[in-house]
């Protein structure tokens, strides 16, 4: 997993006066599955054009495989990408769609036969081979897309949200089928996504964009338990940001004021004293209880509510300030709090993260 | 409540069925008269027969002019194709300055009326030293031709989706292969069809080709000058064969739009 398959090299791309995509370094590895993931509008699209070569960086450098593709055309570069809306040539049956990257590379007759066969099972669509795109529900069209695109056995598959359109429950069924042929075929995925959580769920890691910037490129658990900015935390699954002050500072922790008690933590490193900070806790890193912690110091505040949602308890209790703090706590802890109640929060210090604000 | 819907349905009914019948019935008569086996255009017919078809087959003029005819329709068909389909490439493909003046004035010539352009040519080719005949005509068609050919190409060209292109780009298809193998089939529809309006439209064109044709007569011309001393039933013969060949190439055309909407 060390060699690099795709890197970008201080990537910028501007439309006119908009700057959309910003200085961004990015190293994808050799039989990675490795997620891009933003909020819609935040040049994901615009990146991955530009590696596929529809768009030309307004500075920066691509390689593909060590190799400056500045002067490669989209059909000289060995990638292959599955469109946001799979883009499926009207005018030829499924098989003709996925034979067609081996037809126009002038492979032999009987083997594109062979290998649109082999596609078409891996996607299961062997009963569809002789429809036309739009005899097909979405569902179907995607995994002919996807076919189209592997059955080139490129080095790298762009996938460019190929799930938004689908429904939730076809969506997590497709989530888990591209994972499995992903890790069958060992082929790189250069993946697009909006949903965080379908990032989380499928990737080996995930780059989080934000404004065209790189905030952060991680495991998804790394990215969940250690969100390096306050955009990362907020936007990666459910969390509370308590507003802070670092007060002290020594070689393992900092201390941080707020809302008036003193919270020591570790992992911080680069904060000083006197900066203001956003403070992250999962809401099943928090806790609460009746009587005020022994040695602890603790929030007080007051449930506003207290829903089981399946498996867990979500509670939400607000602070005086009117902060609401969400707490997630397992379903067999039921019994201890009722709603209007007064409780005491804490918190696993080892998994809350400290932020610049 | 009931009876009332009724009743407007009803006058509804007869008010199409009159619309109906004041475009068509012209159109009824001639075809009928063309079997007709009296000379003299009344009715009730006398008889039957196929004699204005013969005596129609035997007239050198008139065959001549439908040859003419089919020929310049042909050429100028084809060349309007020629033109007006890189024409609308081009539009499609790349922004000019002077690109939104360039599709409207592209329509004048259509807009325009026959006559007016007739002239025009006519001074111009004058100037140019071409006298009127078989050449001229062609070129004077060509010209709203690639109107047609243009607008319609275009149209379909627009609504065309362009990820398609960049999805075979991406598997590997150059330049040439891309439109070979994807745009042209996507477009094909638009391209029959504007061929085949424009051949139809040619065939009974007459301001434009009336100021051009010196002596060279197409059909519509010849049929025309024929009709100057009463309307012969040999002229009934021709013009039903001109209206069942434009009826066929109709229906060819409906069914294209059709197949590409479906
Ligand atoms: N061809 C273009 N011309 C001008 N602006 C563009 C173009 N393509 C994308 N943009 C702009 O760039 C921004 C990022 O777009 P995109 O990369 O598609 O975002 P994402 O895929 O993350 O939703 C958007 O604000 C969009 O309007
Ligand atoms: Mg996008």
């Amino acid at each position: 997993m060390s060699e690099i398959t795709i890197q970008l090299e201080g990537v910028n791309k501007f439309y006119g006066e908009n700057h959309i995509v910003k200085d961004l370094h990015l190293d994808v590895f050799k039989g990675e599955f490795l997620t891009l993931l933003g909020p819609s509008g935040c040049g994901k699209t615009t990146t991955l054009r530009m590696i596929a070569g529809f768009e030309q960086p307004s500075s920066g450098k691509i390689l593909l495989a060590g190799e400056d593709v500045a002067a490669l055309p989209p059909n000289k570069r060995d990638v292959n990408t599955v469109f946001q809306n799979y883009a499926l040539f009207p005018h030829m049956t499924v098989r003709e769609n996925i034979g067609y990257g081996l037809r126009m590379k002038k492979t032999p007759r009987d083997e594109i036969a062979r290998r649109v066969q082999d596609a078409l099972r891996m996607v299961q669509m062997e009963a569809y081979a002789d429809r036309k795109p739009r005899q097909m529900s979405g569902g179907q069209q995607q995994r002919v897309a996807v076919a189209r695109a592997i059955v080139n056995n490129p080095t790298v598959l762009l996938l460019d949200e190929p799930l938004g359109a689908l429904d939730l429950k076809l969506r997590k069924q497709m989530q888990f089928e591209l994972k499995h042929l992903q890790q069958k075929l060992g082929i790189t995925f250069l993946y697009v996504t909006h949903d965080q959580e379908e990032a989380l769920t499928m990737s080996d890691r995930v780059a989080v964009i934000h404004n065209g910037r790189l905030e952060q490129i991680d495991t998804p658990a790394a990215i969940y338990n250690r969100p390096k900015t306050r955009f990362v935390a907020d936007f990666i699954g459910e969390t509370n940001l308590f507003k802070g002050k670092v007060v002290g500072t020594s070689a393992h922790e900092v201390s941080v004021a707020i809302e008036g008690a003193i919270f020591r933590f570790a992992h911080a490193e680069g904060q000083h004293s006197g900066a203001e900070v956003y403070v992250s806790v999962r809401p099943e890193a928090m806790s609460m209880t009746r009587e005020r912690p022994e040695g602890e110091a603790g929030l007080v505040g007051r449930v506003t509510e207290h829903v089981f949602v399946g498996s867990v308890y979500k509670t939400i209790v607000t602070l005086p300030t009117g902060l609401e703090v969400v707490v997630v706590q397992p379903a067999a802890s039921d019994g201890l709090i009722q709603q209007g109640e007064e409780v005491y929060l804490t918190w696993d210090s080892a998994r809350s993260v400290v932020l610049a604000s | 409540m009931r009876q009332t819907w009724n009743g407007i349905t009803l006058c509804l009914a007869l008010f199409s069925a009159g619309v109906l019948a004041f475009i068509y019935l012209p159109l009824l008569v001639v075809v009928v008269y063309s079997f007709n086996a009296d000379s003299v255009n009344s009715f009730p017919m006398t008889g039957v027969s196929l004699k204005w078809y013969r005596a129609m087959m035997q007239n050198q003029q008139l065959i001549a002019s439908l040859k003419n005819s089919v020929m310049v329709a042909l050429i100028s068909t084809g060349l309007a194709m020629l033109l007006g389909v890189p024409g609308a490439l081009a539009l499609d493909r790349y922004d000019f300055a002077g690109k939104k003046i360039f599709e409207r004035i592209v329509l004048l010539p259509l807009i325009l009326p026959g006559i007016l352009t007739g002239v025009a040519m006519l001074g111009f080719f004058q100037e140019m030293g071409i006298k009127p005949s078989m050449p001229a005509v062609v070129i004077g068609h060509t010209t709203f031709l690639i109107a047609i050919v243009l607008t319609q190409v275009y149209a379909r060209l627009k609504r065309l989706d362009r990820a398609i292109e960049e999805a075979s780009a991406d598997l590997g298809a150059s330049r040439w292969q891309t439109f070979w193998h994807i745009t042209l089939p996507n477009i094909s529809t638009a391209l029959i069809g504007s061929a085949l309006l424009s051949f139809t439209l040619s065939l009974d064109e007459i301001p434009v080709t009336f100021f051009l044709n010196g002596v060279f007569n197409t059909l519509p011309i010849q049929i025309w000058g024929m009709t100057r001393n009463g309307l012969t039933p040999e002229v009934n013969a021709i013009s039903t064969v001109v209206f069942l060949a434009s009826l066929i190439l109709i229906v060819i055309s409906t069914r294209l739009r059709e197949e590409e909407k479906a």
